[in-house]
């Protein structure tokens, strides 16, 4: 049952973008206003990205005002169980290419990046890093003629 | 007659091996991605963009415009058959077209809808042929006044067509013209907003920008559903054929939804989802048996499919011949022809016009493509979106990964994707569509350069975008554009 209660309970993300966003826009006007502003006859780098940053406080405000008021935003969540195995994928690529080299770090992101669907099953997850770590190889190393270091650089 | 020898000659190089190949490529993987529920274009066009880095302009271009038209095919696939729109404009396909298949013509609701895209997407290129050169030749006459003026009414109408709240939609709008605004000034060199890091001096890269919010976020926050069971892939040629009945009744709603489909493509923020749903709605008003609409009128699928179609094509008009992109994934290839060193714009028909006509052509042949990898593999379509997400997921990763490290050789670009991607998510939970902020970090750019140049000329006096025809009529579309719906709302509320 939904009472009138719950409907005017707001939308707290929605607050907090708001909030968040004229909060960024105070610091991008700010950060303009030392970039110079200059005339409208000879508009200097800071102009736009002033009259932007003033924008996004009015918006970021606006939102704000109206998230307190509106009903809680139904179905929009954010998967957790993706957004770390996904996103921990990423950052093991980015912190792994350097030392540990494409064939490598590729394998390892292809298994990280598998486990964001809970129905992963190992072996065909290994076989799959296998295979995409070969068609990556193929397009973009023997292909393209990528310069990536393929294996550890301290074999 | 002279256009007729600039398409010949734009035929000849698209029949080249290497060209044809892109073009396959491009269409292939977007009926693959446009297929695949929850995964757009975008994406596609995001994936293959580090690629086209190494390839000619042409061919590049071709690939990428290939992806866009060939979602649309695509998504019909998965509309008619699993129920499960591909793309958002292939929704209203399910309406009819899934009711088709459950009585047992399938086959004939993707014939029926193939053909229909194919013959609007062709109208969709006559009319491309017909009025990109009249709409460029009248632009040359453009100054920075009218350029900053049409922009404008482009960025705010694709902002305010988007569905859900306008105001979130212009949240999208700023933050892409704010992310527009980092690096260096082009006129004083000052470095705005690079936080220290000296890869930002030359902007943020729109490959990332874009990776992070169509490919992280998307593939986090995509809604996917398991659909492997439900699929039939036995569709057989020979059922494909219409009966004449069904020919007739689509005729009308053929040519309706062609022309309504072609006139929003060419419209700013109109696409190809926009003229689905109307010519849908359009047909369902003019039908004499409005009651057989949901329950597998064919009429019901031919309109919306040869509207989205023709839409995508039209939708290069303004684009190619402006400089401005109607939609988001219009800006997309926007961005790529700009990193090729190629602007597009009036100009562009005259030092280009080689690669317009050649792209031209190529969507024919990439129309005629698609035509026949839809009818005959239709089977194999489905079984290949029938993939798991857990295949698919890693697979991107690694593409987008992979991709973004080969141009500069640097993480940093993995770093960007991140941020950018989480800013996607964040956007997604809240409700901020991701579009309109790619449109804002395209144009925005160029309509500072515009304003700066047009108030330099006119010494400050910001008059000149109401004495100037084009802009006074651009600037009352915006004012509408903003009241409107404020107006309505006061009207509304004193009605009750």
């Amino acid at each position: 049952m939904k009472t009138d209660a719950d409907e005017k309970r707001g939308d707290p993300a929605g607050l907090l973008f708001g909030l968040g966003l004229a909060a960024s826009c105070v610091f991008v006007a700010l950060q303009s206003w030392e970039y110079g502003l200059g005339s409208f006859r000879r508009m200097g780098p800071g102009l736009l990205p002033f009259m932007l940053g003033l924008a996004g406080i009015l918006l970021g405000l606006a939102m704000a005002w109206r998230s307190v008021r509106s009903p809680l935003l139904e179905g929009a969540y954010l998967p957790l169980r993706r957004l770390i195995f996904i996103g921990g994928a990423f950052v093991f690529f980015a912190l792994a290419i350097e030392p540990v080299g494409l064939m490598g770090t590729l394998f390892c992101t292809t298994i990280i990046g598998a486990f964001a669907d809970a129905d992963a099953l190992p072996t065909q997850t290994l076989a799959l890093a296998a295979g995409l770590t070969a068609t990556i190889w193929l397009v973009f190393v023997h292909l393209l003629g990528l310069a990536i270091p393929l294996w550890p650089n301290f074999l | 007659m002279e256009t007729l020898a600039n398409l010949g000659a734009g035929f000849e190089a698209v029949l080249t091996l290497q060209n044809l190949f892109y073009c396959f490529v491009g269409v292939t993987m977007g009926t693959f991605i446009g297929a695949l529920p929850g995964l757009g274009a975008m994406l596609g066009i995001a994936l293959l963009l580090p690629v086209t880095l190494y390839l000619p302009a042409e061919a590049s271009i071709i690939m990428l415009a290939g992806i866009y038209y060939g979602g649309e095919y695509g998504g019909s696939i998965s509309a008619i058959l699993i129920n499960v729109p591909g793309t958002p404009s292939s929704t209203v396909a399910t309406l009819d077209g899934h009711q088709m298949a459950r009585q047992g013509k399938a086959a004939v609701a993707l014939f029926a809808s193939a053909l229909a895209s194919f013959l609007g997407g062709s109208i969709g290129i006559v009319l491309m042929i017909l009025f990109s050169p009249i709409i460029a030749s009248f632009a040359l006459n453009f100054g920075s006044v009218e350029y900053f003026a049409v922009m404008l009414v482009g960025l705010l109408g694709a902002a305010s067509v988007s569905s859900g709240s306008r105001l979130k939609a212009y949240v999208a709008v700023l933050l892409g013209l704010l992310f527009g605004t980092m690096g260096a000034d082009i006129s004083s060199g000052v470095q705005r907003f690079t936080f220290g890091f000296s890869e930002f001096i030359s902007g943020i890269s729109l490959v990332a920008l874009a990776m992070g919010l169509f490919g992280f976020a998307e593939i986090i926050c995509a809604q996917t559903k398991i659909i492997s069971d439900k699929a039939k892939s036995h569709v057989r040629m020979r059922d494909m054929i219409p009966s004449r009945d069904e020919w007739r009744r689509s005729f009308g709603p053929f040519w309706r939804g062609t022309s309504l489909g072609a006139l929003l493509g060419a419209l700013p923020g109109t696409g190809p989802t926009i003229a689905s749903f109307m010519a849908y709605s359009q047909e369902k008003r003019l039908s004499r048996t409005p009651e057989i609409f949901g329950k597998g009128a064919i009429e019901g699928l031919v309109a919306p499919e040869s509207a989205n179609n023709a839409a995508a094509q039209t939708a290069f008009i303004p684009t190619l011949t402006l400089g401005i992109p109607g939609t988001a994934t219009m800006a997309l290839i926007l961005g790529a022809l700009i990193v090729q060193g190629i602007q597009p714009g009036p100009r562009m028909m005259t030092e280009n016009s080689d690669l317009f006509w050649t792209l031209i052509a190529s969507f024919w042949v990439g129309n005629l493509l698609l035509l026949v990898l839809n009818i005959p593999l239709v089977g194999l379509w489905v079984k290949l979106v029938s993939v798991p997400y857990r295949f698919l997921f890693p697979c991107i990763i690694c593409l987008i990964c992979v991709g973004i490290y080969s141009i500069e050789l640097s993480t940093f670009g993995v770093w960007v994707i991140i941020g950018t991607g989480l800013l996607g998510c964040i956007m997604r939970t809240v409700a901020i569509p991701a579009a309109p902020l790619l449109m804002g970090f395209i144009l925005g750019p160029l309509m500072e350069e515009n304003l700066k140049r047009a108030l330099q000329i006119s010494r400050g006096d910001f008059t000149v975008f109401i004495t100037s025809p084009i802009s006074a009529v651009c600037m009352m579309l915006v004012l509408v554009i903003i009241l409107m719906p404020l107006i309505i709302r006061v009207v509304k509320r004193s009605a009750r």
